[in-house]
C-alpha cells in the first residue's frame, strides 16, 4: 500500500511537472492573455485587432530586439483591459482570478475595505454582493479558510491558540460559529479522537 | 468507495485530461498543486511522516465556451503504514453563459446562504436584462467531521436537505439589495427556517479637502420557525485620505435551532444563542511603508441562567513594508482575551525577508499568558522559521521548522518540506495562452 502511494504522488508530479515544462519560463502579459475567451465578445460589440493593438515602428536590428520591441508594442496597456473590466462606466464583467495577467502583486492592488483584519468583516459581503468577491476571486478561496484544515497553512489561528482557545470561545462563540459546529468541540474534547499532538 | 479506489480515479482522470488532449481542444487548465512532508509528534510521545497532497483545477472552455469544471481535493497519507484520506472540497461543473446571464452549477460546491457550508446540489442563477436578477438552490450540505486520525477530517453524509433562493439587485453602481429564504432539515423536521433581506450603499464626498470613501451594510435573517430574528448584521466602512480607514461592525444573534447535537452550532452550545457585539478595525497608514493597527471586539453573552457576560479582546500592532527596497516585511502585534472566565495575553511578531531574487526567508514568533480557572498563570510558545526557494515565480520549494511549547499539550518540534506548484496551459491551441503567475491573494 505504501509503496503504491508514493508511486502514484510522485506520478502525479511528473505530469504537472512535464505539463507545466512546455512553459517553464516567464510570460509576459501579452503571452499570457486569453484570445480564445475573449473572441466571441469581442466579435459580438465589433471590435477590431487595431481598437486594443497598435502598431509601432520596429527599430531593433536582430530578430530577438524587434520580438521584444513588437511584444511591447502590441501589449494594449492597463486602459484596455479596464476598460472592459475596471472602469465603472464601460465595464462588461468581471474577471476573476485575472488581474495576475498584470499584476504581479494582487496585494497591493486589493480593496480598501480588505485591512488587516477583513476576514471579520467579509461575510456582509458575501452574503448581499457576491460578485463583488468574485470579481477577482474563485470559489477555492473561501474553500482554503473555511473547508480545508490542515497543518501546512495557517490561515486563521495561530498556533498556541490550541492553548487558549477556549478563552475567545466564551467571548465570541458566535465567532466560532462562523466555521464550525459543535462537532468541531465534541470531537476533541471527548478525548477519543485526534491522534497528533 | 475506498480512499485508494478514489485517489486511483483521480489520477486516471488526471491522465486523461493531460494525455488527450484533442477532445479538450481549446481548454484551458490552471490549477495548484501542494505537497507537504511533515514529520511531528503524536500525543503517546511517539513520532508521525505525514504526506499530504492538494490539487486545485480549474478546466474552463471545456468542450463549449461556457463550461467549465472545478476542482479541489485532498489525498494525505502517514508513511508509517498508518491511514490514508482522501477528500474532495469542491468537484463541480459549471455552465456560465456570458455575464453569468444563465449560471448553473452542479456538483459539490461552496455555499454561502444564512451560512456558510458546502452544498452537494446544484445552483442555478438568472441575470436577464433588468435589475432582479435571480437564484434557486438544493441539495445535501456536508460536515467537515474529525476521524480518530488527524489526517482524516472528511465530509459526513447526514442526510440533511438545504434548499433556498434569492431575488437580487443587479446592474446599479455602488448599490447592492437582495432578500433571501433557505430551509434546511432532515424528513419531517426543520432546523432552521430563514427568510431575510439585506443591502448597502457605497458613497464619495470631500471632507476637509479631502476624499472620504463610506459604505454602509446590512442584513436580517429572521427565523420563519421560531418566530424570531435570528441575526440582525449592519457594517460602517470610512476611509479618509487614503490613510484612514475604518470598519466598524455591529451583530445581534438570537440563534434558535433544532440541529441535532452533533451539528449544533457553537454559540448554541456556549450560550442560549443569543450575543450581542460589536466590533472595529482601524488602520492608519503613517507613511507608505508603515502602517499602524488597532482593533477590538465587545460582547455580550446570555447565559442559560438569564445572566449577561461580558467579553472583550483588543488588539493592535504595526506594519512595516519594505518589500520594493529591501525585500522586507515585518508584522508585529499585541492582543489580550477578557473573558468572564478567563484572561489571555500576547505577543506576535512575522518577520519575512527576501535578500536574493530566488530566495525567500521567514521567521515567526508567538507568545501567549493565559490565566483560568485551574490553569492559572501558563504560558504557551511557538517558535517557527521557514526557508524558501522559488526558481520560478510558479514555483515554490521550503523547508521549515517549528518547536511549539504549550502546556496543555506535549511540546511539539515540527518539521517539513512544502512544494507549491501553480499551473496553467491550454490544451488546444498553444501559444494563445499561459501559465498564471503564482500571485499572493
Amino acid at each position: 500500500m505504501k509503496h503504491t502511494v508514493i508511486r502514484l504522488s510522485v506520478l502525479i508530479i511528473l505530469i504537472f511537472v512535464a505539463a507545466g515544462c512546455a512553459r517553464f519560463v516567464y510570460r509576459t502579459p501579452a503571452q499570457n492573455f486569453k484570445h480564445g475567451v475573449h473572441k466571441e465578445i469581442l466579435t459580438k460589440m465589433d471590435y477590431e485587432c487595431l481598437d486594443c493593438h497598435k502598431f509601432l515602428k520596429i527599430k531593433g536590428r536582430s530578430f530577438k530586439g524587434a520580438l521584444e520591441e513588437s511584444e511591447i508594442g502590441l501589449y494594449p496597456r492597463k486602459v484596455i483591459c479596464h476598460f472592459c473590466h475596471v472602469d465603472t462606466e464601460t465595464r462588461v464583467g468581471s474577471s476573476p482570478y485575472q488581474c495576475a495577467t498584470c499584476h504581479d502583486d494582487l496585494y497591493a492592488i486589493r480593496p480598501e475595505t480588505h485591512v488587516r483584519e477583513w476576514k471579520k468583516f467579509h461575510a456582509v459581503d458575501a452574503k448581499n454582493d457576491r460578485q463583488s468577491c468574485t470579481a477577482c476571486h474563485k470559489e477555492w478561496f473561501c474553500s482554503d479558510c473555511h473547508t480545508r484544515r490542515d497543518t501546512v497553512q495557517s490561515v486563521m489561528h495561530p498556533k498556541p491558540y490550541r492553548s487558549f482557545h477556549y478563552v475567545e470561545a466564551q467571548i465570541d462563540p458566535a465567532g466560532c460559529s462562523a466555521c464550525h459546529t459543535s462537532s468541531f468541540c465534541t470531537d476533541c474534547h471527548s478525548g477519543k479522537k485526534r491522534r497528533y499532538n | 468507495m475506498t480512499s485508494k479506489l478514489r485517489y486511483k480515479a483521480l489520477v486516471l482522470a488526471l491522465l486523461a485530461m493531460t494525455s488527450l488532449p484533442r477532445p479538450l481542444h481549446g481548454a484551458e487548465l490552471d490549477g495548484k498543486f501542494t505537497s507537504l512532508f511533515e514529520s511531528r509528534q503524536n500525543r503517546d510521545g511517539t513520532r508521525e511522516a505525514v504526506l499530504d497532497n492538494y490539487l486545485r483545477l480549474d478546466l474552463d472552455k471545456l468542450f463549449v465556451t461556457p463550461l467549465s469544471l472545478h476542482a479541489y481535493g485532498k489525498y494525505g497519507t502517514e508513511l508509517n503504514n498508518g491511514p490514508d484520506s482522501t477528500d474532495i472540497y469542491h468537484l463541480y461543473a459549471q455552465y456560465r453563459t456570458f455575464q453569468g446571464e444563465t449560471d448553473l452549477k452542479l456538483g459539490r460546491f461552496p455555499l454561502e446562504s444564512h451560512r456558510f457550508l458546502t452544498l452537494d446540489g446544484a445552483y442555478l442563477t438568472m441575470r436577464p436584462e433588468g435589475r432582479i436578477g435571480a437564484a434557486i438552490y438544493a441539495g445535501q450540505p456536508r460536515y467537515l467531521e474529525f476521524y480518530p486520525e488527524q489526517i482524516q477530517n472528511r465530509f459526513r453524509d447526514t442526510g440533511d436537505y438545504l434548499a433556498g433562493g434569492k431575488l437580487f439587485l443587479q446592474g446599479v453602481e455602488g448599490a447592492r439589495a437582495n432578500v433571501y429564504y433557505s430551509r434546511e432539515g432532515k424528513d419531517g423536521t426543520v432546523y432552521r427556517e430563514i427568510v431575510g433581506a439585506g443591502g448597502g450603499k457605497d458613497f464619495r464626498f470631500n471632507l476637509l479637502s479631502s476624499e472620504v470613501k463610506m459604505s454602509a451594510d446590512g442584513s436580517l435573517d429572521y427565523n420563519t420557525d421560531q418566530a424570531a430574528i435570528d441575526k440582525l448584521t449592519a457594517r460602517l466602512f470610512f476611509a479618509f485620505d487614503k490613510k484612514l480607514r475604518l470598519l466598524m461592525q455591529a451583530d445581534r444573534y438570537d440563534i434558535r435551532d433544532d440541529y441535532p447535537a452533533d451539528r449544533q452550532l457553537i454559540i448554541s452550545l456556549l450560550s442560549t444563542g443569543r450575543e450581542d457585539r460589536i466590533f472595529y478595525t482601524l488602520t492608519y497608514d503613517l507613511s507608505t511603508n508603515f502602517s499602524v493597527y488597532q482593533g477590538s471586539v465587545f460582547t455580550g453573552l446570555r447565559m442559560p441562567d438569564g445572566v449577561w457576560q461580558n467579553g472583550t479582546i483588543v488588539r493592535g500592532g504595526v506594519t512595516v513594508n519594505f518589500i520594493k527596497p529591501a525585500g522586507l516585511d515585518l508584522d508585529a502585534g499585541v492582543y489580550r482575551f477578557e473573558s468572564f472566565l478567563a484572561k489571555a495575553s500576547g505577543v506576535s511578531a512575522t518577520l519575512k525577508w527576501r535578500p536574493l531574487r530566488l530566495w525567500t526567508t521567514q521567521a515567526g514568533v508567538e507568545a501567549v499568558l493565559y490565566d483560568a480557572p485551574f490553569r492559572s498563570n501558563k504560558t504557551a510558545k511557538t517558535v517557527s522559521a521557514e526557508v524558501g526557494y522559488s526558481p520560478v515565480s510558479r514555483l515554490k520549494l521550503a523547508f521549515f521548522a517549528e518547536q511549539s511549547d504549550n502546556p496543555e499539550f506535549k511540546s511539539d518540534f515540527r518539521t517539513g518540506l512544502r512544494l507549491d506548484y501553480n499551473f496553467g496551459f491550454a490544451t488546444g491551441s498553444p501559444g494563445l495562452s499561459g501559465p498564471r503567475k503564482e500571485v499572493r491573494q
